[in-house]
C-alpha cells in the first residue's frame, strides 16, 4: 500500500491551534510552537506522535541564555513535509526536566549529550542517574 | 567481564590528532550483552567554535567537518542561510549542487565498500574501490578548479564558480567509458560473489520496527523495506524534477545493506545524467546571488534536513545581529553508533561485530558534531 503524503498542513495547524497552543508560526517547511508551560511538552509530543504520525525526533537543541536554557525539540514525519519545532524554557537554577524517551527512544542519547554539555537533568533517563544523585546531595533535598 | 578492543588506533597523542575509536563489549561467556562504541576522543563542542563567528568564516570551516561528505555539510549550511535571508537560488546553481552531491555520494559509497571489503578479506576488490574513489575525487577537484576537495563550492546564494562545458564532458566521458563497465566488474567480482553472500547473509539483522523506533535513516531504513528518502519525500534543489526509485529490501541484514550500495551508486549515476540533460536546457547563465548576508532577514532560525550519504543530515542554525548564535548538526552516524549497534541479536558471534559495525556506515568524526 502506498503511503498518503499530506502536502497541505492546514488541518494540522488548525488542530494544534485548537488543542494545544495558539502561539504558532508557520513557514514554508516548518511549524514553530512555543509551549506556554514546560509541562505541556510531553502532551504536545504525544499528540503529534499518535495523531499526526510525527514519529521521528530529529534533534534536541539547547540554547544557553543568561538565566535559562531554551530547549527546542524538532520532530519530523514520513507523511507530512513540514517539521515541527516545539520550544520550552528551563531555568538555570533548577535545570531539571522530564525525559521524552517513552515517546521517542532516540531521545535517550540526545538527552545524555545535553546532560554532559549543560548539566540538564532528565528525570526518567537512566543515563543521567548519577547526576541526579549529585544534584540531590548538593541541594540537600531528600527522596 | 568488560573487554575493550581498539577499532581505529592512533599512534599520536589523542589530544593532538583525532581518530581514537574503540569498541567496549560486555562479555558473558562467548556471547555478549552490550556493545558500546567509545568515541570520547572524537568529541568537540562545535557550538563553541562557531558561536559569534560571521558567515564568511563559518563557510570556510564547514566543509572541514567531514572528509566523507564535506559538500553535503556545505549544502545544509547554505540551505539554512538561504532560508533565513529568503534567497531564491538560480536553477543552474541548483543543478551543479545536485551533480556535485551525487558524485560525492558515489565516492562515499566506495569508501564504505572499501571498509567492508577490508573487513571481509576481499583484498583485490579493496584496492579497486580505493583506486576508483581517487578518480572520482579528481572529478570533484575538477569541479572546484583543482582546489582541495575540502574547499568551498556550494555557498549561500549559489555556487562559487561556473562549471564549463569541457568539465561536464569529462564527467560524462568518465561514466560512459569507464565507470559503467567498472560497476559490472564489481557485480561479478563482489556483489554477486557466493563468498560474500555466504559470509554476510542473515548476519546482523535489524528488526524493521526497532529501526523505525530508533530513528535510523538512509540505507539502513530502506534496506528494511521502509520507503523513505528525503530526496523524494521532502525534496530540495532539483530532486523533485528527477525520476528515480529508492532501493528497498525485505530485511536489513549485512548482505542487503552491502547490496543496496550497488543500487544506490547506479541511482546516483542516473540522477547525474538526468541533471546534465536538464543543464542543457537552462538558458540563464546566472549561478550566484550577490550580497547574501547584507539583506534583511525575516526569521532568526532555520531547521533543514537533507539526505546525506548514510542517512538523514540535519542542521539547526540561529543568528543574532548577522552573526551565528547557535549551530548544530546531527548526522545518522550519531544514532547508528549509539543506538542501532546495540540492537544486534545475542546469538551474534563477537568476531562478526566488526563486519556489522562497517555495514552501519558510521563516520567517526560525524558522530559528535
Amino acid at each position: 500500500m502506498t503511503p498518503i503524503f499530506y502536502t497541505d498542513s492546514y488541518f494540522l495547524v488548525n488542530d494544534i491551534k485548537k488543542l494545544i497552543a495558539k502561539d504558532i508560526v508557520e513557514t514554508n517547511d516548518s511549524i514553530y510552537i512555543k509551549s506556554p508551560q514546560k509541562e505541556f511538552l510531553t502532551y504536545i509530543l504525544d499528540f503529534l506522535y499518535n495523531k499526526w504520525s510525527y514519529k521521528f525526533l530529529s534533534m534536541i537543541v539547547s540554547i544557553d541564555e543568561k538565566d535559562f536554557y531554551i530547549l527546542k525539540y524538532i520532530i519530523s514525519s514520513t507523511l507530512i513535509f513540514k517539521s515541527i519545532i516545539v520550544e520550552i524554557v528551563i531555568p538555570k537554577d533548577d535545570p531539571v526536566f522530564t525525559t521524552v524517551s517513552m515517546i521517542y527512544p532516540v531521545a535517550v542519547i540526545f538527552e545524555r549529550e545535553l546532560n554532559k554539555k549543560y548539566g540538564i537533568i532528565f528525570e526518567g533517563n537512566v543515563e543521567t542517574k548519577d547526576l541526579i544523585t549529585k544534584y540531590l546531595n548538593s541541594s540537600g533535598e531528600k527522596f | 567481564m568488560k573487554k575493550t578492543f581498539p577499532l581505529i588506533k592512533n599512534h599520536l597523542d589523542p589530544f593532538i590528532a583525532l581518530g581514537n575509536v574503540s569498541i567496549e563489549i560486555d562479555l558473558k561467556n562467548i556471547s555478549f550483552e552490550t556493545i558500546t562504541i567509545n568515541l570520547d576522543f572524537e568529541k568537540k563542542n562545535l557550538n563553541k567554535i562557531f558561536a559569534g563567528k560571521n558567515f564568511e568564516t563559518a563557510m570556510v570551516l564547514i566543509p572541514k567537518l567531514s572528509f566523507v561528505q564535506p559538500h553535503h555539510f556545505e549544502e545544509l549550511f547554505s540551505l539554512a542561510c538561504e532560508d533565513i535571508f529568503q534567497i531564491d537560488v538560480p536553477l543552474k546553481a541548483k543543478i551543479f549542487r545536485t551533480i556535485l552531491m551525487e558524485i560525492e555520494r558515489i565516492s562515499a559509497h566506495l569508501l564504505f565498500l572499501y571498509s567492508i571489503s577490508e573487513t571481509l578479506g576481499f583484498q583485490v576488490f579493496k584496492n579497486w574501490v580505493l583506486n576508483d574513489r581517487e578518480e572520482i575525487l579528481q572529478l570533484i577537484r575538477n569541479f572546484i578548479h583543482n582546489a582541495n576537495e575540502l574547499s568551498n563550492f556550494i555557498i549561500p546564494g549559489g555556487v562559487l564558480n561556473d562549471v564549463l562545458q569541457n568539465q561536464i564532458d569529462i564527467l560524462t566521458n568518465f561514466w560512459e567509458n569507464y565507470f559503467n563497465k567498472r560497476i559490472q566488474d564489481y557485480e561479478k567480482f563482489f556483489f554477486n560473489n557466493i563468498i560474500l553472500s555466504s559470509k554476510t547473509s542473515g548476519l546482523g539483522i535489524f528488526d524493521k520496527e526497532e529501526i523505525k523506533k530508533n530513528k535510523a535513516t538512509g540505507i539502513i531504513l530502506r534496506s528494511s523495506g521502509v520507503n523513505f528518502d528525503i530526496r523524494k519525500n521532502s525534496p530540495y534543489e532539483i530532486y523533485d524534477k528527477i525520476d528515480f526509485q529508492p532501493v528497498l529490501f525485505d530485511r536489513s541484514d549485512v548482505y542487503n545493506r552491502i547490496k543496496s550500495l550497488n543500487f544506490e551508486i547506479k541511482n546516483s549515476i542516473d540522477i547525474i545524467n538526468q541533471s546534465i540533460d536538464m543543464l542543457k536546457k537552462v538558458n540563464d547563465e546566472k549561478f550566484l546571488v550577490d550580497n547574501v548576508f547584507n539583506r534583511d532577514y525575516r526569521k532568526t532560525f532555520s531547521f533543514k534536513r537533507i539526505e546525506g550519504v548514510n542517512g538523514e543530515l540535519c542542521i539547526y542554525l540561529e543568528i543574532k545581529d548577522n552573526l551565528i548564535k547557535h549551530l548544530k548538526f546531527v548526522s545518522s552516524s550519531f544514532v547508528n553508533s549509539n543506538l542501532t549497534i546495540n540492537n544486534i541479536k545475542d546469538s551474534t558471534s563477537t568476531s562478526d561485530i566488526l563486519t556489522i559495525y562497517t555495514s552501519l556506515f558510521i563516520v567517526p568524526m560525524e558522530v559528535f558534531i
